[in-house]
């Protein structure tokens, strides 16, 4: 057992902000390379979120809304266009998983990487969406790949993909 | 779980295809690149009877397209057939410089395509415009996936808040619809925006006409139903208003959908889901 300074330095620790740090894996960044098991979903296939119908179920003019009042809430100015994906997966319980590649472009799609703080906001703010579908597939829940992208405009985020 | 872990890095690797080994296959006798039979002799080959055999998330997929572009890279298809996947999972990097290729290959083609995935999947309305428009010069009352450029140039006015502008496109997309003798049948889609578009602009009674017009052809229309509630709750008809977003929420809860082929990939510009007609329904009840 942890002694209870110890667990509330913790606590205090993982709730900061910190700049996003991106850890190489397959020839991707990532910002999380963990990797768990849920048994409930160890025998269940892991399909690609089209096929399930697995997009997050907010229009993505609610994202923004959402996303952009949790930007302004870090008090952070923050510039630049383009986009940046989240990858990851949705287990067959509806959780998502911790692993996650980033995906950054300008708004010409050409591979960049926007201020690490900004990432990390909308990493941060991609952890606070917790309605995910579960999926079935013919009656079977099933896991799913999913990604979510932020489009990016001087600064603020102005559409939410898919 | 390690399964799926698998299947999902598979799908990572699409974005080092370039660095796989092209599936065996016999090997075809170099022909004419520039020939029409030559290239379709190709296209059976590497696609009709490769890659359209296997599913399109598996990096063979990549591979059977690289290995028709290794045999003749002036074949637009080819590079459209390799970004599709890669759009669908969101890698904009590897996808949009070969959509950029299809098109400087086959502009008339792919002009269109690449104008639908910037409205539809990247949201880069600006772009989309320009392409559709550029499209327009090419191949004037041209389609795409199943609509006018219009239509889509409509969408995207509309997401840019130009809505005089996004006005004008729907009223030219419904009168290509229409015809010459102006009978034609118009999408429910088309009558859908047309209605938004004119509720931005605080037209509600054309907006309604254009929605109740929708509803007549698709009354399950779930955004329909909850665009016209919005405007009878903006006009102070809050019974009315509940009805609609109750329609609207049976509809969604009952499957229904916009009935666009894409929307398994992306939300269309203004759609809805229950949560947004959750929300209005608290907004009527105050």
């Amino acid at each position: 057992m942890k002694p209870p300074f110890l667990s509330c330095l913790l606590l205090l620790a993982a709730a900061l902000p910190t700049r996003a740090q991106y850890l190489s894996f397959h020839g991707g960044e990532y910002l999380d390379t963990t990797t768990t098991r849920n048994p409930a979903c160890a025998k269940t296939p892991t399909l690609p979120y089209f096929a399930v119908d697995g997009k997050y179920p907010r229009s993505s003019a609610t994202l923004v809304r959402e996303a952009t009042a949790f930007l302004e809430r870090g008090g952070h100015k923050f510039s630049g266009n383009g986009y940046v994906t989240f990858r990851f997966v949705i287990d067959c319980a509806g959780f998502r998983q911790p692993m996650t590649q980033v995906l950054q472009t300008d708004a010409n799609y050409i591979l960049t990487h926007f201020r690490p703080e900004l990432v990390s906001e909308l990493y941060a703010f991609l952890k606070t969406l917790k309605d995910w579908r579960t999926a079935t597939r013919n009656g079977y829940a099933v896991s799913y790949f999913t990604y979510l992208t932020f489009k990016i405009t001087d600064g603020k985020v102005v559409a939410v993909i898919p | 779980m390690a399964k799926s872990w698998l299947l999902f890095l598979s799908l990572l690797a699409l974005a080092r295809l370039g660095q796989c080994q092209r599936p065996a296959m016999p090997a075809v006798p170099a022909g004419d690149c520039g020939s029409k039979a030559y290239q379709d002799t190709l296209v059976a080959r590497y696609l009709d009877r490769g890659a359209h055999r296997i599913s399109y998330l598996s990096p063979q997929w990549g591979q059977y397209c690289d290995s028709l572009i290794a045999a003749c890279p002036n074949i637009a298809y080819a590079y459209q057939q390799k970004a599709m996947p890669l759009i669908k999972c969101g890698d904009y990097a590897q996808a949009f410089p070969l959509i950029d290729k299809a098109v400087t290959l086959d502009a008339s083609r792919y002009l269109a395509y690449r104008g639908f995935l910037k409205c539809i999947f990247s949201k880069d309305y600006t772009g989309a415009i320009t392409d559709f428009q550029r499209v327009a010069k090419l191949k004037p009352n041209g389609r795409e996936m199943d609509h006018t450029y219009a239509f889509f140039e409509g969408a995207c006015e509309l997401e840019l808040g130009h809505y005089k502008l996004a006005e004008k496109a729907f009223a030219a997309d419904m009168a290509v619809q229409r015809g010459p003798d102006d009978q034609g049948p118009v999408h429910f889609n088309s009558l859908w925006y047309a209605g938004v578009a004119a509720a931005r602009l605080k037209q509600y009674a054309q907006a309604q006409a254009y929605l109740q017009q929708c509803l007549k052809a698709y009354p399950q229309h779930p955004e329909a139903n909850y665009y016209l509630a919005l405007t009878y709750q903006a006009q102070g008809q809050p019974a009315l208003a509940r009805q609609h977003l109750e329609a609207a929420q049976r509809a969604l809860i009952g499957g229904y959908r916009l009935n666009e082929d894409n929307i398994f990939y992306a939300y269309y510009p203004e759609q809805i889901t229950e949560y947004e007609v959750t929300q209005a329904m608290k907004e009527v009840g105050r």
